[in-house]
């Protein structure tokens, strides 16, 4: 018997039409992988959708996806994950639900005699096997239900069970938390396979006792940009089929569903100019082959000096596009310039910042006469500049002018 | 700024609106098409002009004249703005005389091009006035036409018109204008450098001058010294020398005297014995005279008369003389007139001459009348030979025509009988022949006429001479009767004139036998004269013998004098020739005393000579240092100055350039900053998107993050970008509020600000009118729905092509 395990697909994610064909083509990759695998169910743990009204097209892709499961005879068990979930409105899970191509494995059973939550399971006809989920919800506020959960009841269940979830746990991510996570003593003890969501890398987890196969697929292609970027260094995408029988999981495999390939290029930018960060990038871009790869550029560190926008990515992406990228994404949020840090109060004007420079400026000056140091310098620092700023009116001759204000600035310095 | 009301005449679908804007949020809504961008265009035509819009899209279709009235506000003062559009030469254009402003209701004398140059100045919009566009500041802070939302997201002159609305580009121009200033003071520092750039030579130089006065003005001491002493040496000797002149001038002066004494007495003997001669020729003379006097007897006078009264004498007697000629002359030439005249009558009478006379004037008259009555008589006979000469003539043709007839009248042209013509020419040879005679007859008498008329004439002539002469001798009868009665008169005169012609005889003075009274006179005269001569000779002589007797005197008293004086000159050279010896050796001494003066005096010239020129040269010295003291004053003073300019221009190349450079930097920071936050906060009140984010990049675009990687514009759906573009719209408003010393504008227009917006979206709009705090804003929008969320409210409604505004809450 084999079942096959999603999470993260964040359909809707994407908003370039390149990557958006990616996200379809992984979709659909993997649908008929579970069919060619004959695959008996699948389980969807969260984040099928990137939010819980995604675009009208997203949704028809989806739903197209999952109808062609359900008419190959696959049923779908689904959670929802922190993305595709609403506390206020709907969720696009619910009409796929409704269309009848997916059932939520969520079965909350209100009893008046505690405060904890019960839940009950759902069984595969076809397979026997028994499922049972809890929903994430944005935030990371699915721990309280955890906490709350009626554990005991299900880890009194008989059979080859299966404990959907979406959200991040202490154990796994190794200390080194990214948001919210919980520990797994929240998960009820010896379920065959902890089917997880939320953690957007292939993570198999046999090392702990009383959670024999806590597995998390990872998303199928990307639901964050630096899903690309960790794609770009190696992690492998795709889904997760796992095969079991009485005795319990027999084998755990990631399937990839996509052959496109990842290129990067990382510059960084500390204390250099922009000149040097554009040159470098431009360099490590040339070097590149993005024949059918999408290329991750990403641009970091605080600038000595230049503008960002001197970095001309929009030729580098042109050029890689041209020589056969699907795509390129450039992240330099994380770049910065010193020379464009502004530090101070905000909301003085120009006028205050022309007193302050000239104020502050002042000290250094060291010429022995009075009139051109301290605050009087400043002063006529200031005078000069009103002079000086003057453009030149449409109606008066360059040399008219020029002379203007050169007589005007000398006479302000009384030379 | 705040509106405070729009007139509309004629202007695209209004045909007549006037609206008062009040403060706060207002809202224009209505129907898409139904007019409201009209009314923001209308107010950006108002301001700034047609700039790049066409006048036929303003004009409303068919009209000829449309305007637009704009009332404003800024700093409480309040503004009209007029412009009208008007078709002419089937163009439509705006019309310059009904364009214009008013400043608090007076109309301010502008041109209209000049008008939005001032409606910038009023805003204070920073940015040059082209009149081909509109205010592009005015695009992006207060009002951006919805179909120009794009340019927000892609402008390209996005920066260069924010770095100008915010006088960034001020800053440019200071700096330009201080490289003028600095090449001005480096100008100036030149010129100044070179003006104590030989400072150290001159001090130098005064240091040699001052020096060499030291020992100019020693050297002039020792020469004064050296001077002084030859002066007195000299004087010594000059007054040495004087005695010895004085010495020689008295010596000089003896010899002379001695030499003049000398010649004096040569003289004096001389003139002694001149007088002694005188003295002896002068007795010699006295005696002369004496023995001529008395050879000298008495002189006889012969007259009592004087010299004049004999030479009166003589001229009467010479004048009677001269008339007794003149009578007697007179006499004589009329006894000789008398003869010739008798002789010229031939010895006739008077009877006779006048009976000549008589007979031939007769004759004379005869002869006349006879040639008279003869001349006549032949004037008569000419008269008619010629006649009879006609009719000759008359005749011969007559008879000419009748020979020539033939058989045939000449008039009638009738046959004519043989026998008559025959006739014809008889009669007529007859007559002629008749006539001829008469004439031959005529001529012969007027030939015996002729001939009688010259003989007449001829006696006539020699008559009329006769009577000619006849009269002459009328004439000399006469004449001789008046010359015999003259002469007759004239002897008489002769007569008494020789009467007064006779001697005057003086007493005791005898006339001569036959003497003439002239004679007399003449030889009175003579006597007379010899007599005076011998009285003037006597009393001659007794003067001169009285004159020579004083000349005696006077010699003998010279000479005596000038013994004397001999004397004295004797006596006076034997003293000085006594004298002289004592003066032996004077020229000797004169000679050396000389020599020395004059060693020194040549000494003392040299010395002065070397002293003047050492205290020229020490002058001159002197000169040169107050000179150079001077010169190295001003050097200083021009150091000071040019070190007074290299410190401005230190001032202006290390501190002021830098600081404005640094100042541009941190402005368009502060500025770019401030920008970012307000965009910022617009974006995340408008655009709910946790994994989007947006801020405003150095070059001041607009620029989206999808979990921190970029974001394509394109990518967004319709309301974020809206969303975008308002919060960076709302964020340069904001932005320029807060610079608000250079922008003065509080006045926000939105057009469509909620096109593509979700409900959520919308939503916030009422959040950004809040927050926004504007005093006044002017929303357009289809969306019923922003009605909740604004102060009042204006439904805009077409009808028939004609647009109409109500107002739905005040």
């Amino acid at each position: 018997m084999r079942f096959a395990h999603f999470a993260d697909m964040h359909l809707g994610y994407q908003k370039s039409s390149t990557l958006q064909n990616l996200e379809r083509d992984a979709l659909c990759n993997a649908v008929e992988q579970c069919i060619r695998r004959q695959v008996d169910f699948v389980v969807l743990c969260g984040d099928i959708f990137h939010t819980s009204v995604p675009p009208m097209t997203v949704q028809m892709m989806a739903i197209e996806a999952f109808r062609r499961l359900h008419e190959a005879g696959i049923p779908i068990y689904a959670i929802y994950g922190s993305h595709d979930f609403s506390p206020v409105s709907r969720s696009a899970i619910d009409l796929v639900e409704a269309a009848g191509f997916l059932t939520k494995a969520v079965v909350v059973q209100d009893r008046d005699d505690d405060d904890l939550i019960h839940l009950g399971f759902i069984q595969d006809e076809k397979t026997g096997a028994m499922l049972v989920g809890l929903p994430g919800l944005k935030a990371g506020r699915d721990i309280t239900y955890y906490e709350t959960l009626d554990r005991d009841s299900l880890e009194a269940t008989d059979g080859f069970k299966i404990f959907m979830f979406h959200g991040a746990l202490s154990e796994l991510t190794g200390g080194d938390v990214i948001g919210e996570s919980m520990p797994l003593s929240l998960l009820p003890r010896g379920f065959n396979y902890y089917a997880g969501g939320h953690m957007h890398h292939f993570t198999h987890d046999t090392s702990h006792e009383g959670y024999d196969h806590v597995v998390y697929p990872g998303t199928l292609f990307a639901g964050h940009h630096a899903d690309m970027e960790e794609s770009a260094r190696g992690t492998r995408r795709g889904f997760v089929v796992a095969d079991f029988d009485d005795g319990g999981i027999t084998g755990v495999e990631l399937v990839p569903v996509l052959d496109c390939g990842y290129g990067m290029i990382a510059v960084d930018g500390q204390n250099r100019t922009s000149e040097s960060v554009n040159t470098e990038m431009l360099q490590k871009a040339a070097r590149l082959d993005p024949q059918n790869q999408i290329v991750v550029v990403r641009l970091y560190g605080q600038m000595s000096g230049g503008r960002t926008t001197d970095i001309d990515v929009q030729a580098m992406r042109r050029d890689l596009i041209e020589r056969g990228a699907i795509d390129v994404l450039v992240g330099r949020r994380s770049l910065t310039s010193a020379q464009y840090v502004v530090k101070g109060e905000p909301g003085s004007t120009i006028h205050d910042i022309e007193q302050m420079t000239f104020r502050q400026n002042i000290d250094a000056v060291t010429v022995p006469q009075e009139s051109l140091r301290g605050s009087d310098g400043a002063r006529l620092a200031s005078g000069l500049l009103d002079a000086m700023r003057q453009p030149r009116p449409d109606n008066e001759k360059a040399i008219d002018y020029e002379e203007r204000i050169t007589q005007d600035a000398m006479a302000r310095l009384g030379l | 700024m705040r509106i405070k009301f729009l007139r509309l005449s004629n202007i695209r679908s209004y045909h007549d609106l006037s609206l008062d804007f009040p403060d706060g949020a207002i809202l224009f809504q209505g129907d898409i098409g139904s007019g409201k961008s009209t009314i923001l265009m209308a107010i950006e035509f108002a301001l700034f002009g047609l700039g790049s819009l066409s006048p036929d899209a303003l004009l409303a279709k068919g009209e000829r004249r449309g305007e637009v009235v704009l009332g404003f506000e800024v700093d409480s003062t309040t503004y009209e703005v007029y412009r009208t559009l008007t078709l002419r030469n089937d163009r439509i254009v705006q019309d310059a005389k009904n364009t214009f402003l008013r400043v608090e209701g007076i109309q301010e004398p502008l041109t209209a091009s000049d008008l939005k140059p001032r409606i910038l100045q009023i805003l204070n919009f920073n940015e040059p006035s082209n009149p081909r566009s509109h205010s592009r500041v005015y695009r992006y802070a207060v009002y951006t036409p919805q179909e120009e939302i794009k340019d927000i997201l892609y402008g390209s002159r996005r920066e260069e018109t924010i770095r100008k609305a915010f006088g960034m580009e001020d800053y440019k121009t200071a700096l330009d204008n201080a490289v003028l200033v600095k090449s001005k003071m480096d100008n100036k520092i030149g010129i100044l450098r070179e003006r104590f750039a030989d400072a150290d030579r001159k001090t130098a130089e005064l240091q040699d001058v001052t020096a060499r006065i030291k020992s100019q003005q020693s050297n002039i001491k020792s020469l004064e010294e050296e001077k002084s002493r030859l002066d007195s040496a000299k004087t010594k000797w000059q007054d040495k020398l004087d005695g010895i002149t004085n010495r020689v001038s008295e010596f000089e002066g003896l010899q002379r005297e001695r030499a003049d004494i000398t010649r004096l007495l040569d003289e004096d003997e001389a003139r002694v014995r001149r007088h002694q001669e005188d003295i002896k020729s002068c007795n010699a003379a006295i005696h002369e005279r004496q023995n001529a006097i008395k050879s000298y007897n008495k002189p006889t006078q012969p007259t009592k008369l004087s010299g004049e009264g004999i030479d009166g004498l003589y001229r009467t007697v010479l004048d009677a003389g001269r008339v007794v000629e003149t009578k007697l002359a007179r006499w004589e030439q009329s006894q000789q007139d008398v003869k010739r005249l008798a002789g010229r009558l031939g010895g006739r009478s008077p009877e006779q001459v006048h009976t000549e006379a008589r007979r031939l004037e007769d004759a004379v008259s005869l002869g006349e009348t006879k040639s008279h009555n003869i001349t006549k008589d032949i004037a008569q006979k000419r008269e008619t030979a010629g006649s009879i000469a006609n009719e000759i003539a008359t005749l011969k043709t007559a008879l000419g025509r009748a020979e020539s007839l033939e058989d045939r009248c000449e008039y009638c042209d009738r046959p004519l009988d043989i026998s008559y013509v025959e006739r014809l020419v008889a009669e007529r040879q007859s007559s002629l022949a008749g006539a001829l005679a008469h004439s031959d007859a005529i001529n012969d008498d007027i030939a015996g006429l002729d001939a009688h008329l010259r003989d007449v004439e001829k006696t006539l002539k020699h008559d009329r001479l006769a009577l000619v002469k006849s009269t002459h001798d009328k004439g000399l009868i006469d004449s001789l009767a008046e010359k015999q009665s003259d002469s007759k008169l004239l002897e008489r005169e002769l007569v008494k004139a020789r009467a007064l012609h006779v001697l005057p005889l003086q007493e005791g003075f005898e006339a001569l036998p036959g003497e003439t009274p002239e004679k007399y006179v003449e030889r009175l005269k003579g006597v007379h004269a010899a007599y005076e001569v011998d009285m003037r000779r006597l009393a001659d002589l007794h003067k001169e013998v009285s004159s020579l007797k004083v000349q005696l005197q006077q010699s003998s008293d010279r000479c005596a004098m000038d013994v004397e004086a001999m004397n004295k000159r004797k006596d006076r050279r034997e003293k000085i020739d006594l004298r002289l010896p004592t003066y032996d050796t004077i020229m000797q001494e004169r000679q050396d005393a000389t020599t020395r003066f004059n060693d020194v005096s040549k000494a003392f010239l040299t010395i002065s000579g070397q002293l003047e020129a050492e205290r020229a040269r020490r002058d001159s010295a002197v000169e040169s240092q107050e000179r150079l003291k001077e010169e190295l004053a001003e050097a200083q003073r021009q150091k000071a100055e040019h070190d007074r300019y290299e410190d401005h221009r230190e001032w202006l190349l290390e501190y002021f350039v830098p600081s404005v450079k640094k100042i541009e930097e941190k402005a368009m920071n502060v500025v770019r900053r401030d920008f970012d936050e307000f965009y910022r906060r617009w974006y995340s009140i408008l655009v709910e998107d946790g994994e989007k984010t947006s801020m405003i990049d150095e070059g001041f675009g607009p620029v989206l993050y999808q979990n921190n990687y970029e974001l394509s514009i394109d990518h967004l759906s319709g309301g974020e970008k809206t969303g975008v573009a308002l919060a960076y719209r709302l964020a340069l408003n904001s932005t320029m509020r807060r610079q608000t010393d250079s922008l003065r504008s509080n006045l926000l227009i939105l057009d469509e600000p909620t096109d593509g917006f979700s409900r959520d979206q919308m939503e916030r709009v009422r959040q950004v009118i809040r927050e926004l705090d504007s005093e006044q804003i002017i929303m357009v929008s289809h969306e019923r729905e922003l009605e909740d969320y604004v102060d009042h409210v204006f439904r805009v409604a077409k009808t028939d092509g004609i647009s109409t505004v109500t107002t739905i809450v005040q």
